[in-house]
């Protein structure tokens, strides 16, 4: 689709209106189309989106179904939406739902769906149709592999029912566009970001001001505040550490590039404090980007993505069973009195063991921990809840770790024993007793670094004061005195220092806030 | 259990007489340090921490143990009140009071029963706690970014002071020949003539 008509650029993401569809019955002022591409990405009609709502962690996705131009020149999309499962506990009572799975709204009312701007669009979303209904074309297996997510049932927002039948049309769009496209789908667009810089707060504020005023249907919606985030769109700066050479089937590959990342507003802390707000900013979209690429490129979470969607697509034709309550049992873990002597690995100083270990394989990372947590209890955990012994330490704290986040170093006894540890950490969910879920990663341990390349210290080369008081002033430790240059460096040095750890501070509280926002989210604390 | 609070008590008695000392240069080794901090009280022990970790130019740690908490609380205002140097120039060393979390081999917490559980991913809760793990794994990252950019600053700095450090002795130097008569003579000499600078 060639964009026929081009909106005027503005000085955030472009945007291009594709082919029309026609003007509107009641005002002619208004201009359907049918497809538009926004950031580089283009959108069809009945495409699924990602949305996002501010101060929720995951996107909303719906399907678009009708996008226009006002006659002031605001560009509307109106989404159908889908339901996610934790949405709609209440009304699922004893069904039984599958992961992955999302209910698309159905009836009359409200939540089902919105009319938003098109800025409030994320992403592409691939949502594939299960249904058997005749009129769905059957996904291929090559869609299911690529999907994210995949719906058969329906949640009709009036009678709050869930239901596989699907009716003749929703939201007045017959329900032939809910279903798969009959054709091949085009793999969701994948362009890599190239570095334009982080848009000036100014004009951030200003799309703040004109996407305020949105546009809402007559129908309340489920979202009753504006749908706009507040939006810093950072493009990548920075090449992220590992490669970036993703494969076009992967996961991740459909949540666009653009990385939604919050504003983080404090007013008045002065130059410091604004050093913090975009070194965090940066560092988020930095840490959100890297994080999609690393997870992508382990194999075994892909491969358990795509056996999961094909294993319960085998077994939605299974009654439904049980009630949806915590069954897990509650693991005790008790101190085990000290044997004589393990002797099952020699007695290395603990440097050299983690070197070892390293090689080998065998060394995990747990993270998360209670930072109170004694070696010997973190060897207890270990042992009861993943039945391994093994030898852990706590890695000690320094000036600038979390103060909430215990690390220790565990050495398994086999690298296969160490891989099933993270797998099974990662698959399932370890939670400790503050709630708090351990987060198990590979060790690796930096090397240790040359002595003389330590910044900051500077020796007079080249020329070389023979004088008695210099050498011996290098050599021993002492105060600066005030009226010399070393006095006045140093103080430079004391004032980075100084920074840096307001810096770490404002980091940790912030990084506390989010993890106490989401763990009052648990329903069922040990 | 009375020998479990005994060791507890012991170990925060030591928190509280300990010092942190931290951007140390590597060259230091601990009797450098011991020798450097004996001016201010009686150093028991001193311990450099290996950072596992995070990046190495930060430098090393140390924990001092001092025989009093006085002792170390004197040493901590002192040295961030003024610039203290340790084995190298300008850097200062920077000293804060430690956590318990800083040491090595903690005793236990008498009395604390720890529980845990596996969630599956039928639990209410599951979805919630993928969620934290995410969380703290980007929180991993983003202090990793931190430190990174605070290295990148350190050492801008570093350059920034050597650059000007040379530049002052460069000028010293000139100044010293002038001064020292040592320009008219060598003037006579190879029969050259200099501006007469002023003295």
């Amino acid at each position: 689709m060639f964009p026929l008509q081009e909106a005027e650029e503005e000085d955030s993401p472009e945007f291009n209106w594709g082919a029309k569809k026609g003007k509107g019955a009641h005002n002619k002022g208004v201009q359907f189309y049918k497809s538009f591409t926004y950031d580089g990405v283009e959108f069809n009609l009945y495409d699924c989106v990602n949305m996002w709502r501010p101060g929720e962690e995951e996107p909303d996705i719906g399907k678009i179904v009708r996008a226009w131009e006002t006659t002031t020149r605001k560009r509307i999309v109106k989404v159908v939406w889908f339901f996610r499962p934790t949405e709609v506990t209440h009304w699922l009572g004893n069904i039984k739902v599958l992961p992955n799975e999302l209910l698309l709204a159905s009836g009359e009312g409200v939540g089902l769906s919105n009319c938003n701007l098109v800025e409030a669009i994320t992403g592409k979303c691939n949502v594939v149709c299960t249904s058997t209904d005749r009129r769905n074309p059957q996904p291929k297996d090559k869609d299911l592999e690529t999907a994210e997510f995949f719906f058969y049932r329906t949640f009709d927002v009036r009678t709050r029912e869930i239901s596989e039948e699907f009716p003749n049309s929703i939201a007045q769009i017959e329900m032939e566009h809910f279903f798969n496209k009959v054709t091949d789908r085009e793999q969701p667009l994948y362009y890599g970001g190239n570095g334009s810089l982080e848009k000036p707060q100014s004009s951030l504020s200003s799309r703040e001001a004109t996407t305020k005023t949105a546009l809402k249907d007559g129908q309340q919606g489920r979202n009753t505040q504006s749908m706009l985030p507040p939006v810093t769109l950072v493009k990548q700066t920075k090449s992220s550490k590992e490669d970036v050479a993703m494969p076009r089937t992967d996961q991740c590959s459909t949540i666009s590039k653009r990385q939604v990342t919050e504003v983080v507003d404090k007013g008045g802390q002065g130059r410091r404090g604004n050093i913090s707000e975009t070194d965090k900013t940066v560092a988020r979209t930095e840490a959100k980007h890297s994080y999609c690429t690393s997870s992508t490129s382990l194999s075994d979470s892909h491969a358990l993505k795509k056996r999961k969607l094909q294993d319960l697509l085998g077994t939605t034709s299974s009654d439904q069973q049980k009630v949806i309550k915590s069954t897990s049992q509650v693991i005790e873990v008790t101190t085990r009195v000290k044997e004589g002597a393990s002797t099952w690995f020699k007695e290395q100083p603990w440097n050299e063991r983690l070197q070892v270990a390293q090689e080998r394989g065998t060394l995990v990372l747990l993270e998360n921990l209670d930072p109170s947590y004694a070696s010997a209890e973190v060897e207890d955990i270990v042992r009861h809840a993943l039945e391994q012994k093994v030898c852990a330490k706590m890695v000690p704290h320094n000036t600038f770790s979390n103060p909430l986040n215990g690390k220790a170093f565990v050495i398994f006894k086999s690298s296969k024993a160490a891989e099933n540890a993270i797998f099974e950490l990662r698959r399932r969910c370890l939670m400790l007793g503050d709630g708090r879920p351990v987060v198990a990663r590979r060790g690796t341990i930096e090397e240790p670094m040359k002595s003389r390349d330590f910044p900051g210290h500077l020796s007079i080369g080249k020329i070389k004061f023979q004088r008695e008081e210099m050498r011996k002033a290098v050599s021993t430790s002492h105060y600066s005195q005030s009226n010399t240059i070393e006095h006045v460096m140093g103080v430079e040095w004391r004032v980075l220092q100084e920074e840096s750890s307001l810096r770490w501070k404002a980091l940790h509280q912030e990084q506390a806030a989010e993890i106490q926002r989401l763990s009052s989210k648990l329903k069922t604390p040990i | 259990m009375e020998a479990l609070f005994e060791e507890c008590a012991i170990f925060e008695d030591k928190v509280k007489r300990t010092v942190y000392i931290d951007n140390l240069s590597p060259l230091a080794k601990e009797s450098v340090v011991k020798a450097a901090l004996d001016q201010f009280g009686n150093v028991i022990q001193v311990k450099i921490i290996r950072t596992y970790l995070e990046l190495q130019s930060m430098g090393r740690a140390a924990l001092v143990e001092m025989q009093n908490t006085d002792e170390a609380k004197t040493i901590i205002s002192e040295i961030c009140n003024s610039p203290f140097m340790i084995s190298g120039m300008p850097r200062p060393v920077r000293a804060r009071s430690p956590v318990a979390e800083m040491f090595d081999g903690r005793p236990r917490k008498p009395g604390r029963r720890i529980v845990c559980r596996w969630l599956e991913s039928s639990d209410p809760d599951f979805e919630v706690a993928m969620k934290m793990k995410r969380i703290v794994r980007y929180h991993a990252k983003e202090a990793n970014f931190l430190l990174k950019r605070q290295s990148e600053e350190e050492e801008q700095l570093t350059k920034e002071q050597s650059e000007s450090l040379n530049t002052i002795y460069k000028f010293e130097l000139v100044q010293h020949v002038f001064n020292g008569g040592t320009a008219t003579r060598l003037a006579k000499h190879y029969k050259m003539h200099i501006a007469d600078v002023h003295q």
